[in-house]
């Protein structure tokens, strides 16, 4: 029945696609039910370990950023360090930790000057009030925060923003440690203590 | 009519498929849910599976064929197409379809010759009577529901009135799965709501400060406000990051045994050379960095209300024995 149908190829084509689609939805929803996979994403960004690992991982990647001072500003080279490492131990699960990999790697200046152009076209058209429902503006501003987040579903959207909220939690934590260890209690350097 | 042709034989394509894919099945839960786009291209492959019965035609034109499945076709075609289109467990529907009056062989041909009787009589006419027919076949499944269903499919399929008992064998529609368009995309809409209020709740917990505000909207805002203070904060301590910077260099072998868990030789031997710098103020900058390094999570709270809590030691933290035993290790090396 199959060889003698001419139109064999389309649904071909369809068919693989649809069950690939199909079953990654399915992997997606069993994932997200799971109690195993909520308890690991609770934990992520919790344990000490973690913020051991975060910690020694920052402050090398510090001094190694240190060495070859690239930028002007100090703050904001630790600041893209500190978002960088915190991106390499989230392991590429999350979206945000991807963009914000991903945004280091492509020329800085080039995604600004686009950025600002797309930005200056789209408030010309949007001169009219149009009314966007509540929630969908709310979205908006909030996928604008979180980094690679700003064209996704309501409930992605969501899932990112907790990932997110809990690394940076653990982020405010570990550098807080590490300022208060070397503003508070850190030896001087020696050319203030050889009076 | 030229139209069935092509996709009849499409549909016979995919009937083998999901043949295949049975082995699947079970665990797998509705495919239409793929909702970012995914509709459409189901709406061309699904609609397909289910087949009228002998006598029975495709209620609808083509392109409304979406969700219109008839749950008389070929039992296990039937089956896999319901089974992928609800949230139930399928093992028991399943079993109930398989072993359903129709045979599978004896399906598929008198598929054939159904597509054959479509083709010739006109829809419209035959329209009716299967939409009919096979909505009131949905309700007499839905009689028999023990399983979940919600209220809204038993509404649904309620609306239909009028009912003619039907003088072919039919396969029946799982339980409390209605299959018509408004209750797929009823059902589609509520597992979407219900992800979104889960994430939500999860949301609450991390947030906080959420628990007294109810709604998505404030919700929402409650959650910016604070990934922003969050932000603000990086941002805040990663000037003064920048300002203590020099020290880094200095520190280095101090802060390594500080982060590590437990000290490696080279950790303990490295602060041999700066130990001549005050060990009793480096004691107590170490309990107090351990302190803060192991506080709860609620440090953020004080701290981002205030930025000068951030000098704050938080007395409530968890002590780990071995590492304090290290750091008398330190003090009593000088």
């Amino acid at each position: 029945m199959a060889s003698s149908i001419p139109n064999l190829e389309p649904a071909l084509d369809t068919c693989p696609e649809f069950k690939r689609r199909k079953r990654s939805l399915t992997d997606q929803m069993l994932a997200s039910s799971h109690p195993h996979q909520r308890n690991q994403r609770i934990k992520r960004w919790r344990t000490q370990r973690e913020q051991h690992i975060y910690s020694s991982k920052l402050i090398q990647a510090l001094r190694r950023s240190r060495r070859t001072s690239a930028s002007s500003s100090a703050a904001k080279d630790v600041h893209e360090t500190a978002d960088r490492v915190l991106a390499v131990l989230a392991k590429g699960t999350t979206r945000w930790s991807r963009a914000i990999l991903t945004a280091r790697k492509m020329a800085r200046h080039k995604k600004a000057k686009v950025a600002a152009n797309t930005r200056l076209r789209k408030s010309a058209l949007n001169r009219e009030k149009r009314k966007t429902p509540v929630v969908q503006r709310k979205l908006k501003v909030l996928g604008r925060l979180v980094p690679g987040c700003r064209k996704l579903s309501f409930s992605n959207l969501l899932e990112e923003t907790s990932d997110y909220i809990a690394a940076l939690e653990m982020q405010v934590r570990v550098m807080t440690a590490i300022t208060e260890f070397l503003a508070g209690g850190g030896p001087q350097p020696p050319a203030d203590d050889c009076v | 009519m030229n139209r069935a042709l092509p996709e009849m034989l499409q549909w016979q394509q995919q009937q083998s498929y999901f043949s295949e894919l049975s082995g699947v099945f079970p665990s797998q839960t509705s495919h239409l849910l793929a909702f970012d786009g995914g509709f459409m291209s189901g709406d061309s492959v699904v609609t397909r599976e289910v087949k009228p019965h002998i006598g029975l035609e495709t209620p609808s034109p083509w392109p409304e064929l979406g969700f219109e499945f008839e749950p008389c076709g070929p039992s296990y075609t039937v089956n896999y197409a319901i089974s992928r289109t609800s949230s139930c467990p399928p093992a028991v529907p399943a079993a109930e379809l398989v072993s359903g009056k129709m045979g599978s062989a004896v399906g598929s041909e008198s598929f054939k010759k159904r597509k054959a009787d479509k083709l010739q009589n006109s829809k419209a006419a035959v329209e009716d009577d299967s939409t009919k027919k096979i909505k009131v076949y949905e309700e007499e499944g839905e009689s028999k529901i023990t399983g979940p269903s919600t209220s809204k499919h038993k509404k649904e399929n309620s609306k239909v009135s009028d009912v003619r008992k039907p003088d072919y064998i039919h396969v029946r529609a799982r339980r409390g799965q209605a299959t018509d368009s408004h209750s797929l995309a009823e059902r589609v809409r509520i597992y979407i709501r219900e992800k979104i209020s889960e994430r939500m709740k999860y949301l609450q917990d991390l947030v906080p400060g959420c628990n007294k505000i109810t709604g998505k909207a404030g919700m929402l805002d409650e959650i910016i406000n604070y990934v922003q203070s969050l932000q603000r904060q990086v941002e805040f301590l990663s000037m003064k990051l920048a300002a203590v910077n020099p020290r880094l260099d200095f520190n280095i072998d101090n802060i390594f045994t500080k982060v590590e868990e437990f000290p490696s030789v080279q950790a303990v031997a490295n602060p041999i050379h700066y130990l001549h710098f005050n060990p009793v103020q480096e004691l107590v900058s170490e309990t107090a960095l351990r302190r803060t390094i192991s506080a709860p999570v609620t440090i953020p709270d004080g701290s981002f209300l205030d930025s000068s809590c951030f000098t704050q030691i938080q007395p409530s933290a968890t002590w780990d024995g071995v590492e304090l035993q290290n750091l008398y290790n330190i003090g009593r090396f000088h």
